[in-house]
């Protein structure tokens, strides 16, 4: 690795070149120049958007493909809906304002066809003809005849209640599109087109607008102008923090380039893929931002340390110590926080699954430039002309210090309250809600919301879904008796309190049988025989029939309109629905699906892939502690302080009633991922430092004085940019920033109080320390008391020990001094004396492999005096070290116990025979 | 190059595809050479008096559904000079007895529809052109101008092109506000060997093409000195659905009653 850190910082404008190189390139796959050119920047990016809620399905869930089915079966259900509201709508004026307003939406580009009052068809009987035309297809100025059209359409079953409202007063244009995706849909400008046309016509009516379409565009206009406005906020706050932090130009503009740049290397790569941005996806960029800052602060941060350090290094010499010493700490947390979106890929949602692996690719590759453009640029900008100094033992790491005095004291005390919290946030986890709701997402105030309501209001209810109906055989929906059940179910339908209106395959039978026999009302009737109604189905069919039942008479498709969007009374209601389905005829089949069916019966798919994404959070997380600690039970206390934030993010779920849907799903698992990081800092540093000072207590305060500022500052950075997404307009992303900044703040709290408590009493063994411990060639063969262990073993054993230097002429040990610890000789040379009635008695010499006061070791008091006759390095052993040897590597203590038995007993041996001499 | 044609007093091909009246109109002038040459290649498939065919609709929908229907086809042009056409349904079984007549008249066709339902024969009034028929893709005014009756427009020849590799005569049709049509355009590619309709576009207004009609080259024979296509297939390509025509038993110039192509007659089962 080091002759790559050292290119990087000795070869700093090749890195700048291939760094600029590869930028261009995303820029380039990112950015479309000939729409450029001529359409501007807003409409030139290759990225498409594709924010339809099936992209939240699951790709092979049974509901969503019998969905697609019903669709290619039946036609699409994404229609916008306009509907105009006045004191009477069959007057001269308002129709013809209907009139005008269909033939003006059927002539915008991209618009299929409009049903309105205007064109909708209506099968009229006479003695002589059968009369199929439309609703109103000539104006009338008399009022007698409006007053007969009125009456005409509002016992017309299919049209009452759903193009015009039972009152009167409120009629729906339907306006139905070919077929393009939703970037065509908002760069021809249909829906803007849509409501000029509308408001233009509506005169002193009132116009409102829904239906899918609709809503997609409000929603991507609504995240894109949020985007805009919350990008260059959060760097702003960014750049604060940064100032604040590190006072100087470079260390504000450094990691704001950094971040940047690996936005747009992450938005090209996810171009590069071609899959369109959907609405998880769509919150990365925000997110890399806030998460990216960490690995660039450290890489500049250390360069500053190192100058401070060695003032004599030139830059490139600081930028490539810097990056030895941090390089291998950014890419180990780089890796934990890209397992926890790695473990969203397991979510069955597919848009969860492509926000996890796109965000994989840019946690990683924003580590990547984090190593490279701040180090390139540090180096080829010089050494800073001043470099601030910054006191170890300012207010802010005496308040620290406090804090982890705080902890040893009341380590009891913390842990208590620690697993209080933990018992209480369990606790509320049965009180956590699920679901989405698109409606709900926007503003109360906002029109989206207003004119759904309204309509829903009026026209029976805006929340349209299906019941298809299936037959055992063809011909199924031409049989009276199958007939008839389907009118049962729609008597039963309309009968629930939250269902505006239904139209089925039947309705148009009835209106077609009226019409044959001259417009009796008593015709107004499922025929009584197949023929008849085969008959009736195959004159009288059309492409709006088509809708409604299938070609082979086997499929009958009823849409129902509801009036709520609540997700738990929706989930009842299809429940209620499903029950009835299930008293249908034996030869039926039903089944309740649409939209807003498959988007309430996410719930299931959003607590699936939660819990598979946190379980795989944990093990991912897990195995890296592991590797790191090398001791199962380290990696399980190291997980704690950060389960617990994770546990209280459900907590408060359930408290504050705010429901687990697809935007706060992501909070846990990457929470998670962010939060180890400060864990991993943490413990790398109490390691370092207990073995400093062979004291674990003393090792607590100073490794949390010693990261207590740079986690403080990177939890506020991240927190304040997660406070950002709070300015959003859509409910899920201010949810997303108040649980993110809460669930990474009460991290930052539990690394303050409960990490060290938990830390106190441990000795960590990190997978650094095995791979980079010197004990000299082959310890176990040169190395008596580590006979039979193997060279990771050994270095096991130092570790869970503590190493010592001495210099030459300092006395180790000295004869009678108590003490309950014993050195192994790494490399150096001892003299061995004792005193004699004539003076010090030679005892011999001790090099390498020697074990050195092993009797104080036992009975507390040494028995002669060891001093250095040249440099050398000590592997010290007290009984604590060998107790918690034995605890957690008992195979290990075992051979080190053997090993100083056999030692002990040649020393007996070689004494007793001296005395036989 | 545009043109208006007269009234059109010969029987026009049932089988040869689009009719040389549904391009040419009844109101029309003369045409010109370029269009002439068509018409009078088209006219060599036109028989001298009457056909009966039996023909099989099969409706596919968007995952493969089918719906299969069957009808017996008379066509005669009576002394007045118009064409009448008379669909008698013998298949699905729910649908025997139910007829459907088509009379030409100078504007649109008219339509009469007999059921057991209905008692008696009614005329189908006001159905827009775009209404589709028996559940296939044909509408109305698909059917009626596949069947050869008069639907006024202006027509234009575009220069010669090739369809299924075989070198077509392009004839454009522009539907005149008489024939309250759902198409804008209409443009048919007729075969040069045999004069026969390989393929007609519908375009809607703004220029979508929404419905192509083709005659299989493979299927195409000669029948009494007249050359059909007997698979036929009506494509909606904004539905994504389609309609297999297969032509069966063509008689040409079987001697056919006046009296079964009245209104009266309709419901009655003697030929």
């Amino acid at each position: 690795m080091d002759p790559i850190l050292g290119f990087i910082s000795k070869r700093p404008w090749i890195v700048l070149a291939l760094l600029s190189l590869v930028t261009l390139g995303a820029i380039a796959r990112l950015i479309d120049f000939d729409r450029l050119r001529e359409q501007g920047l807003a409409r030139s990016f290759r990225l498409e958007i594709d924010m339809s809620t099936n992209r939240l399905l699951p790709e092979d869930d049974e509901d969503k493909l019998f969905y697609d089915f019903v669709r290619k079966v039946f036609g699409s259900d994404e229609t916008l809906l306009v509907a105009l509201h006045a004191q009477d709508i069959f007057t001269e004026e308002n129709l013809t304002r209907v009139s005008r307003l269909t033939t003006r939406l059927e002539d915008v580009e991209g618009v299929h066809h409009v049903v309105s009052l205007t064109n909708a068809l209506n099968i009229r009987g006479t003695e002589d003809s059968l009369d199929i035309r439309p609703l109103v297809s000539e104006i009338p100025e008399d009022p007698e005849e409006l007053a007969r059209i009125r009456a005409e359409a509002l016992e017309n079953p299919l049209y009452s209640g759903s193009l015009i409202s039972t009152d009167g007063r409120t009629t729906s244009l339907l306006v139905y599109f070919l077929d393009f995706s939703d970037r065509e849909f908002i760069e021809r400008g249909i829906d803007e087109q849509i409501q000029t046309i509308a408001l233009e016509e509506a005169g002193d009516a009132e116009v409102w607008l829904s239906g899918g379409p609709h809503l997609k565009v409000a929603q991507i206009q609504t995240q894109l102008r949020g985007l805009t406005r919350m990008l260059p906020l959060i760097l702003g706050v960014l750049g604060l923090v940064l100032a604040f932090s590190f006072r100087t130009i470079r260390g504000v503009v450094l990691p704001l380039i950094t971040i940047v740049m690996s936005l747009v290397w992450s938005m090209g790569a996810a171009a590069m893929i071609g899959r369109p941005l959907n609405l998880v996806t769509i919150l990365i960029p925000p997110l890399l931002l806030i998460l990216g800052l960490s690995y660039s602060v450290h890489v500049v941060s250390q360069f500053y340390d190192t100058l401070r350090e060695r003032p004599g290094d030139t830059s490139a010499e600081a930028t490539h110590r810097a990056l030895r010493l941090v390089w291998l700490p950014v890419a180990l947390t780089g890796f934990t926080t890209a397992a926890g979106f790695l473990a969203l890929a397991l979510s069955p949602m597919g848009a969860i699954r492509e926000f996890g692996v796109l965000s994989v690719v840019g946690v990683l590759l924003t580590v990547l430039a984090s190593l490279t453009a701040p180090p390139a640029l540090l180096s080829v900008m010089g050494k800073p002309r001043r470099i601030r100094e910054v006191s170890g033992d300012g207010p802010f790491e005496r308040f620290v210090a406090r804090v982890a005095q705080f902890d040893l004291e009341r380590r009891r005390t913390i842990l208590l309250a620690a697993a209080a919290v933990f018992v209480v946030s369990v606790g509320a986890l049965p009180f956590i809600k699920i679901g989405s709701n698109s409606i709900e997402n926007f503003p109360r105030e906002s029109s989206v919301r207003t004119d759904f309501e309204a309509i829903n209001r009026h026209l029976g209810g805006a929340n349209s879904f299906n019941v298809v109906l299936q037959g055992a055989e063809p011909d199924t929906f031409i049989e009276p008796v199958n007939l008839r059940a389907v009118e049962e179910l729609q008597q039963w339908l309309v009968m629930q309190p939250e269902i505006g209106g239904t139209t089925s395959v039947v309705d148009y039978l009835k209106l077609i049988n009226r019409g044959f026999h001259d417009n009796d009302p008593a015709y107004l009737a499922v025929p009584d025989s197949k023929r008849a109604a085969g008959r009736l189905l195959f004159f009288g069919s059309s492409d709006d029939l088509d809708g409604f039942v299938d070609r082979t008479y086997r499929l009958a498709n009823l849409t129902v309109r509801a009036n709520i969007v609540d997700h738990e009374l929706f989930r009842g209601l299809i429940e209620r629905i499903e029950d009835r389905l299930a008293d249908l005829e034996p030869m039926l089949s039903g089944k309740v699906t649409g939209n807003p069916v498959l988007l309430n019966r996410l719930s299931d798919d959003i607590v699936k892939g939660q819990a598979y994404s946190l379980v795989g959070a944990l093990v991912l997380i897990y195995v890296i502690l592991l590797l790191m600690f090398l001791d199962y039970r380290t990696g399980l206390i190291a997980l704690v302080p950060n389960v617990l934030p994770v546990v209280v993010y459900f907590g408060a779920l359930g408290l504050t009633g705010v429901t687990l849907n697809f935007a706060t799903s992501l909070i846990a698992p990457m929470a998670l991922g962010i939060a180890i990081d400060d864990t991993i800092h943490y413990f790398t540093r109490f390691n370092h430092d207990a073995k400093r000072f062979a004291d674990e207590r003393r090792g607590t305060i100073s490794a949390l004085r010693a990261v207590g500022r740079p986690v403080t500052y990177t939890s506020i950075a991240i927190c304040t940019g997660f406070l950002v997404l709070m300015t959003s307009e859509l409910r899920n992303q201010v949810q997303l920033g108040a649980l993110g900044a809460f669930t990474l703040g009460f991290a930052w709290f539990v690394d303050f109080t409960l990490t060290p408590a938990l830390c106190s009493g441990l000795r960590v063994v990190t997978l650094w320390d095995t791979l980079t411990l010197d004990l000299g060639e082959e310890p176990q063969n040169s190395i008596p008391l580590f006979n039979g262990l193997s060279k990771t073993q050994c270095r096991i054993v130092a570790l869970m020990a503590s190493m010592h230097e001495v210099r030459k002429g300092h006395r180790l040990i000295r004869e009678g001094d108590a003490g309950r610890h014993m050195y192994v000789v790494i490399d150096g040379a001892f003299k061995i004396t004792t005193r004699g009635e004539h003076g010090a008695i030679d005892l011999g010499t001790a090099e390498r492999g020697a074990v050195l006061g092993e009797v104080g070791l036992f009975y507390g008091t040494a028995s002669a005096n060891v001093d250095v006759v040249e440099d050398a390095r000590l592997l010290r052993l007290t009984q604590k070290n060998m107790a918690r040897l034995s605890r957690r590597y008992p195979r290990i203590a075992a051979r080190v116990l053997a090993n100083l038995n056999e030692t002990l007993a040649g020393r007996l041996w070689r004494t007793t025979g001296r005395l036989k001499t | 190059m545009y043109y208006h044609t007269s009234p059109m007093r010969a029987a026009i091909t049932l089988w040869g595809g689009l009719s040389l009246a549904a391009l040419f109109g009844f109101q029309e002038p003369e045409p010109d050479a370029a269009v002439r040459e068509v018409r009078e290649c088209m006219e060599k498939n036109v028989p001298a008096r009457s056909t009966v065919q039996m023909v099989e609709f099969v409706a596919v929908d968007r995952v493969g559904g089918e719906r299969v229907s069957r009808a017996k086809i008379y066509a005669k042009e009576l002394d007045d000079g118009y064409r009448r056409m008379k669909l008698r349904f013998t298949r699905p079984e729910y649908q025997r007895n139910s007829e459907l007549l088509v009379i030409e008249t100078d504007a649109s066709p008219d339509t009469f529809l007999y059921t057991p339902e209905l008692r008696r024969p009614k005329r189908v009034t006001g159905t827009s052109g775009g209404g589709n028929l028996f559940g296939t893709d044909f509408s109305y005014e698909d059917f009626e101008r596949w069947q050869g009756f008069n639907r006024p427009g202006q027509t234009r020849r575009d220069p010669d092109a090739e369809v299924a590799e075989r070198p077509v005569y392009v004839l454009v049709t522009a539907p005149s506000d008489a024939a309250a049509s759902a198409y804008e355009k209409v443009v048919t590619f007729v075969d040069q060997q045999t004069c026969v309709t390989l393929k007609t576009d519908s375009y809607e207004p703004r220029g979508r093409l929404r419905k192509v009609f083709t005659a299989d080259p493979a299927s195409l024979m000669q029948e009494a000195e007249i050359w059909i296509a007997t698979k036929l297939l009506m494509r909606d390509l904004v539905d994504g659905t389609h309609t297999r025509v297969l032509v069966e038993d063509l008689e040409v110039d079987r001697d056919l009653k006046d009296s079964l192509f009245s209104v009266g007659h309709m419901g009655r089962r003697r030929d």
